[in-house]
């Protein structure tokens, strides 16, 4: 065995025992989640003895009148609204940044690099004044609007993102539209939208996993249970049964994250190449 | 003449207004932009000088909120503590994690996406409610992590419980989370020619001197743009503490984070005017430390 194929061993035993720790805490939420309450603490076992979907059941019943699928189907609506907007949105500007001679552009540019550093924190307490004033407190609106303004959950990256790879297309396509009279919005619409279906389907699944996540700003901007979404659902659900047991609860925790986890799984080759990109060239 | 003026004017007219129209395209950001960030950065500065509640009429009182948070506020002195604690304790690991990692990842040949997956996972789902609450369920007095240490330490630590440890475990939940930093790196070692190594190699450079001669400066742009970003995201953190806790702060308040002082300020207390000085010290904080970062950057960063 030589030195290089030794050293590959060894770092694939580094690699699988890192690997484990990584996976861990979800898969034992998994199984966890399918264990009798009284046993997951208790047992240095691997598996259950039965396998308790009533964990499951327990965790999809409602509990003051609205269940974890309420939730869920919320939290789906909001995010039809949110990507839609996003991905509108980030688009236009990316083009217009990447393709379209303007007025101030530099600096504007600039100011775009400038709002990455921008702590959101900041903007928390005047955002709440401003969407209580708009009335929109209690909406889905102070999600979805910032979103068709780029400026939603992610909107700098996106934009950064889909700019990136617009200056990929090359400009002849562009120059050879506009001999044919197309105008700037006719090049978006007809030539550059479609060669960008990749960017766009990475900003999609970003905004998609990061709206799921999000849980501050919903706390802050939606305090009708009606209009929860999972994040502030599970939340509700540990808080208010307090006897409820870690059975049902880490189900609930094992459907909040089933969307994320399977988009995640099924798309990894785009969220790997989105965030790799925007680290290189930036 | 007039002929002529008359047909090259509105054709002036429309190339100076396309010039303009361009900005179009970006108008929705610069609404975005203007409305709902730099509008409410202006309005967190002016309404830091009011007393500003909900329920009454707001009133101004200068830098009376700066006063009370600097002279006459314990609990903002200990969310400084906490914070800067706590992104000291994760911003460093997070990224020596993700740099080493990806140097073995790179030098492996099978198995590299399966591995990659597992990485990256957690730093896209890590912030959610549910992975506080399974956090939680695990660092139990009586949780998996306890059951496996059993051989090993005899007493069972109360992880969340003990005002020591609370803060590490939570800093543990972000540095699981490494795998996004990882994937960048990941991406910026392939750009580095193997030529260098090789030519290295021959020169009898070990794998360190390799590591610290060849790696780490090519990486170093994207290891300065890292720290930046991370530094940022985790002096705001919020999520992991507060679900964990319950809105509380944890144990002798010892997981304080500005963050949640921020949120219970404004949201628990109603004071709006108090929690946007608060803020405006957070933003602060970001900004001298960017400020030191830019400064090292300047000296080290090597763009080859």
């Amino acid at each position: 065995m030589d030195s290089a194929t030794r050293f590959n061993k060894y770092h694939h035993i580094y690699l699988t025992l890192i690997g484990v720790i990584m996976v861990y805490p979800i898969l034992w939420m998994v199984i966890a989640s399918l264990t009798p309450s009284h046993e997951i603490f208790l047992t240095g076992r691997f598996l259950p003895s039965t396998i308790q979907w009533s964990n499951y059941t327990e965790a999809l019943s409602a509990k003051a009148n609205y269940s974890l699928l309420d939730f869920l189907l919320n939290t789906f609506i909001l995010e039809f609204f949110v990507i839609s907007g996003t991905i509108i949105s980030t688009s236009l500007v990316g083009f217009g940044f990447a393709r379209v001679p303007f007025p101030f552009k530099k600096i504007l540019f600039t100011i775009l690099i400038g709002s990455l550093l921008l702590p959101q924190t900041i903007t928390l307490i005047p955002r709440y004044i401003l969407f209580s004033k708009l009335k929109w407190i209690n909406s889905y609106l102070p999600f979805v609007i910032p979103s068709f303004l780029a400026s939603g959950i992610g909107g700098t990256f996106f934009i950064f993102l889909v700019n990136q790879f617009i200056r990929s297309i090359p400009l002849e396509l562009d120059d050879s539209a506009m001999i044919d009279g197309c105008s700037r919005f006719q090049i978006y619409l007809k030539i550059i939208l479609p060669l960008s279906k990749t960017v766009l389907i990475t900003v999609a699944l970003f905004s998609f996993i990061w709206t799921w996540d999000d849980f501050q700003n919903q706390l802050i901007f939606i305090n009708d249970v009606a209009k929860f979404t999972i994040s502030l659902g599970l939340r509700m659900t540990i808080d208010t049964t307090e006897l409820m047991s870690w059975g049902p609860i880490l189900a609930a925790c094992s459907i909040a994250l089933l969307p994320s986890l399977s988009v995640f799984l099924m798309a990894q080759k785009y969220f790997v190449e989105g965030i790799a990109t925007t680290g290189i060239k930036r | 003449m007039t002929r002529t003026k008359m047909r090259t004017e509105p054709d002036l007219m429309k190339k100076g207004w396309k010039k303009h129209t361009g900005i179009l395209f970006v108008l929705p950001w610069l609404l975005g932009m203007t409305f709902f960030q730099l509008w409410p950065i202006v309005h967190s500065i002016i309404i830091s000088l009011f007393d500003y509640s909900i329920f009454r009429e707001k009133e101004f009182i200068g830098f009376g909120n700066f006063a009370e948070l600097l002279f006459d506020d314990d609990a903002f002195w200990q969310s400084i503590k906490v914070t800067l604690k706590f992104v000291f304790y994760t911003v460093p690991s997070r990224i020596i994690f993700a740099l080493l990692i990806a140097t073995i990842l790179n030098r492996s040949t099978k198995g590299i996406g399966i591995y990659r997956v597992i990485y990256y996972a957690p730093s896209l789902i890590g912030n959610s409610v549910a992975i506080a609450i399974i956090w939680k369920a695990i660092f139990d007095k009586n949780g998996i992590v306890n059951l496996l240490l059993s051989n090993i330490i005899h007493n069972k630590p109360l992880w969340l419980g003990n005002p020591k440890l609370a803060l590490p475990t939570i800093s543990l939940l972000l540095i699981w989370q490494f795998g996004s930093s990882m994937v960048i790196f990941l991406a910026g070692l392939k750009q580095i020619p193997k030529e260098q190594y090789e030519v290295a190699s021959l020169d009898g450079a070990g794998v360190l001197t390799k590591f610290f001669k060849i790696t780490i400066p090519h990486l170093s742009p994207l290891i300065f743009f890292n720290v930046l970003m991370q530094m940022i995201t985790i002096f705001q953190y919020f999520t992991g503490p507060f679900v964990i806790y319950n809105g509380q702060a944890g144990p002798a308040d010892s997981c304080l984070l500005l963050g949640i002082h921020i949120y219970r300020s404004a949201f628990n207390m109603f004071r709006l005017g108090y929690g946007s000085a608060l803020s405006i010290m957070l933003g602060l904080m970001v900004g001298l430390v960017t400020i030191f970062i830019f400064r090292v950057e300047k000296k080290t960063v090597f763009y080859g």
